[in-house]
């Protein structure tokens, strides 16, 4: 084979992996921003100079966590260079994987001495939908990219054994010790490179107990100055949930046994049954291979053990993502089963081929579910956001509300303050529509999001708020037609109050009164307005109003008050320029009524110099208590 | 393996330019789309199909997103917001709720009464112990008409509550609910 041919051979023997993870996540590069990210991209919004820097990058932030390089870094450099355009974030994501598919190719191969095994490791990987959130989600970012610093650091190990070169050691002592500003779980590469050397090169182990020291120091640091996550979801619960959360990361692990849950009923035997398959099947060949003495098993099972214990107790927490680094041991492992089974005859490669074609089939499909999922969810909320950034740039003083928000809308994002990236700290459910959401009680919960009926209805009245309605995966303006729907309930909701003042209750208003003047109105000689009769024996009227001193010059005036026909009193009215307050007993022949018409009627008139209407008196609330 | 690295990046560089020009035209799109202002149609409507994006700011409280292009699953109390058809102030209304209960819902509540009011005036309730679609269907007097919108009250006396299947509280499924001038 001449060279040129063998160069293209192994460069498609490497590049084919990572064509495979972009057809298989292809879908995702076109997801947005989703909850944490958002939390992510306002950390610029924090940095004011050099002295917010420390604090920005070092500052335990989000359970408690310190990821410099994989969170701040990250999004901080990449926010600061194309802002809220996601492609570039994802391109590093997917970058990054092809550099964990290299690598995985090249230790998978070292490890078992065969490229077949060397090839398929990366695809299996691939291929199992554990990685659909990390591959999706620019905040699991973290996760990519541990699994670089560990593969990186393992594969430095791997080379510093064949050749003894220390450089290869001083390379491994970087990854592994860039890890710590990516995620926590790289304490446990310590043990991965003492179980490997113990295994497979006794004489190097010695050189694998120093990197012991760096975790302890993480670990008592992490111990001493991170304070403890209050919130139920990031406690961690030592005893037998231990078992069960690792039971079921184990069946994420293996196949695709979430088929029955994504793709319907229909798949859940066949889900559950072919994962139980491929689970025997593996186990079979690991205690084949350790009757053996061959030790790779254990080692492929440690590394799926070993990356998985830190995250172990978070039993409220059971994550896919979590699966990146871990399920590598697990890829390996089937990469060597299935070719260990294509060299031993038929009915072992035609089994081989079955649960291989069944693991592939299944978990593209469970694959192409989540991703679709997030990218829905992702891109509605970006429909969402951006609607929001164009009315805020219209109307940059107003206040922001918005109906419609379901359940999934507001959790992928509205508690992690995206809306300050384009300058409004705070946007409002509109009244009501909170029900049904549960928000997340450690990010605040729902009370920031609330306005009153009447708040929200007096800001729109006065122009000081937009109304956004989500229907579907659209938001429209509708400010003009939320008013008259808030006004409607408003008015239902107040039928035995009255604000005459208030422009809202106009409908309610009978004849005999001039237009409304700051929140109050005048009154002519008689005037009428319309309440709910009262509901219970024992009510009365309750009126307020002013008597102004123009008005009562001439002395007291006398108001007389009926409802539907009937007098309810009269009195007088002396003070002059005083607000007064007065109740009246409501006769039981009222109660259940619909409506009542009630008559206010001074003795009086009075007309004050350029003013040509015939005044009685000012009034603000009538209302039945 | 350098190469190989250059290779992988010119094939990132690639892909990431070919999204980018797919990301630009998206965006076009929604800018336009979140320009539409509703000066243009502030007037609420009498009837309301639940997929209608135009009229979902009229579905006040208690329901859920359009499924299916075609129906919300509300919650046990829900509410619209309707315009009064011309003519009701005076001949009065027809109010019609058209619906559907789900055999998974009335396996677990046998009945369920579904009580409405307008504007406060309480109507006369309903009971259904049958799974499948249904019409809740009253008059509505001149009284609570008077207005340019009235607010519809709906309540359902037993309902799913969330469990494992659902997280959601469900009541029935919501296809139409609107005023006819009698």
């Amino acid at each position: 084979m001449t060279p040129a041919r063998l160069r293209a051979g192994r460069t498609a023997y490497y590049l084919f992996p990572c064509l495979f993870c972009l057809a298989v996540y292809w879908s995702t590069l076109r997801g947005w921003f989703w909850q944490d990210d958002f939390a992510w991209l306002g950390l610029s919004r924090e940095l004011h100079g050099w002295r917010d820097l420390f604090h920005t990058l070092f500052e335990p932030m989000a359970q408690g966590t310190v990821r410099v390089f994989s969170e701040r870094i990250f999004f901080l450099a990449m926010h600061a260079a194309f802002g809220l355009q996601v492609l570039p974030f994802h391109a590093v994501v997917f970058l990054t994987q092809f550099g964990n598919l290299v690598l995985l190719a090249a230790i998978a191969g070292r490890l078992t001495g065969s490229r077949f095994v060397g090839f398929l490791a990366p695809l299996l990987w691939t291929a199992n939908a554990a990685l659909s959130t990390s591959l999706s989600w620019v905040s699991a970012y973290n996760q990519v990219l541990c699994a670089f610093c560990l593969l990186a650091a393992f594969y430095f190990l791997l080379r510093y054994i064949e050749t003894n070169d220390r450089k290869f050691l001083l390379a491994q002592w970087i990854a592994f010790l860039f890890g710590f500003g990516v995620l926590e779980t790289v304490v446990v590469y310590p043990a991965l490179a003492a179980l490997y050397t113990f295994c497979f090169a006794r004489r190097h182990f010695r050189t694998t107990w120093p990197l012991f020291i760096p975790s302890v120091v993480f670990a008592i640091l992490h111990i001493l100055y991170i304070p403890t996550v209050a919130s139920p979801v990031y406690a961690f619960h030592f005893g037998s949930s231990l078992a069960a959360t690792f039971s079921q990361y184990v069946l994420w692990s293996l196949g695709p046994i979430q088929l029955g849950a994504l793709l319907g009923e229909l798949w859940f035997w066949p889900g559950v049954i072919g994962t139980a398959a491929i689970g025997l099947a593996l186990a079979g060949f690991a205690a084949w291979q350790l009757w053996k003495r061959n030790w790779l098993a254990v080692f492929c099972l440690g590394w799926f053990c070993f990356l998985l214990l830190p995250v172990l107790p978070l039993r409220n927490h059971i994550s896919d993502y979590y699966l990146t680094s871990p399920i590598i041991g697990f890829a390996i492992l089937g990469a060597w089963a299935f070719a260990s089974a294509w060299e031993n005859g038929a009915g072992l490669r035609t089994v081989a081929l079955l649960l291989g074609v069944f693991y592939l089939c299944g978990s593209i499909a469970e694959i192409r579910c989540q991703t679709h999922w997030f990218l829905e969810q992702s891109r509605r909320f970006q429909n969402v956001f951006q609607a929001l950034a164009v009315t805020h740039a219209r109307h940059p003083d107003n206040l922001l509300l918005i109906s419609g928000v379901d359940n999934e809308l507001f959790g992928s994002g509205f508690q992690d303050q995206p809306f300050r990236l384009f300058g409004v700290e705070q946007v409002y459910l509109t009244p009501g529509s909170e029900a049904g959401i549960h928000a997340r009680e450690d990010l605040g919960g729902i009370t920031p999001f609330l306005m009153s009926t009447e708040a929200a209805g007096r800001a729109i009245e006065r122009g000081k708020a937009q109304v956004l309605a989500v229907s579907g995966n659209e938001a429209h303006l509708v400010t003009h037609r939320y008013g008259k729907v808030l006004s409607a309930e408003y008015l239902t909701e107040s039928r035995g109050r009255i604000d005459v003042g208030n422009p809202q209750f106009a409908t309610r208003l009978g004849p005999g009164w001039y237009q409304e003047e700051n929140g109050f109105r005048w009154m002519s000689k008689r005037a009428s307005v319309r309440l709910a009769g009262p509901n219970s024996p024992g009510c009365h009227l309750m009126v307020n109003g002013y008597a102004p001193v123009s008005v009562m010059k001439h002395g007291p005036m006398t108001l007389h008050i009926a409802a539907d026909g009937y007098k309810l009193g009269s009195a007088v009215i002396s003070q002059p320029d005083r607000h007064f307050q007065l109740q009246f007993r409501l006769p039981g022949n009222l109660i259940g009524r619909y409506t009542i018409d009630i008559t206010l009627e001074v003795d009086r008139t009075r007309r004050v110099p350029g003013d040509i209407r015939d005044l009685g008196l000012i009034f603000g609330t009538l209302a039945i208590q | 393996m350098r190469r190989l690295i250059r290779l992988i990046l010119c094939f990132t560089l690639i892909v990431s330019l070919m999204l980018v020009a797919g990301a630009c035209k998206r965006r076009e799109k929604l800018a336009s789309q979140a320009a539409e202002e509703d000066g243009g149609a502030p007037v609420l409507v009498s009837m309301i199909h639940m997929a209608d994006p135009r009229a979902a700011v009229q579905l006040a409280r208690g329901f859920y997103g359009v499924e299916a292009n075609a129906w919300r699953w509300t919650m046990s109390k829900f509410s619209v917001v309707l315009r009064p058809p011309t003519g009701a102030a005076q001949k009065g209304a027809t109010l019609r709720f058209k619906f559907n209960i789900p055999q998974v819902v009335m396996a677990q509540v046998k009945s369920t009464t579904l009580s409405a009011s307008v504007n406060g005036l309480v109507l006369p309730p309903e009971t259904y112990s049958k799974a499948g679609d249904a019409v809740y269907s009253r008059d509505v007097p001149v009284a609570p008409l008077s207005g340019d919108a009235v607010t519809v009250d709906f309540a359902l006396s037993k309902c799913l509550p969330p469990g494992s299947q659902d997280d959601r509280e469900l009541g029935v499924i919501a296809q139409m609910v609107g005023l006819e001038v009698k």
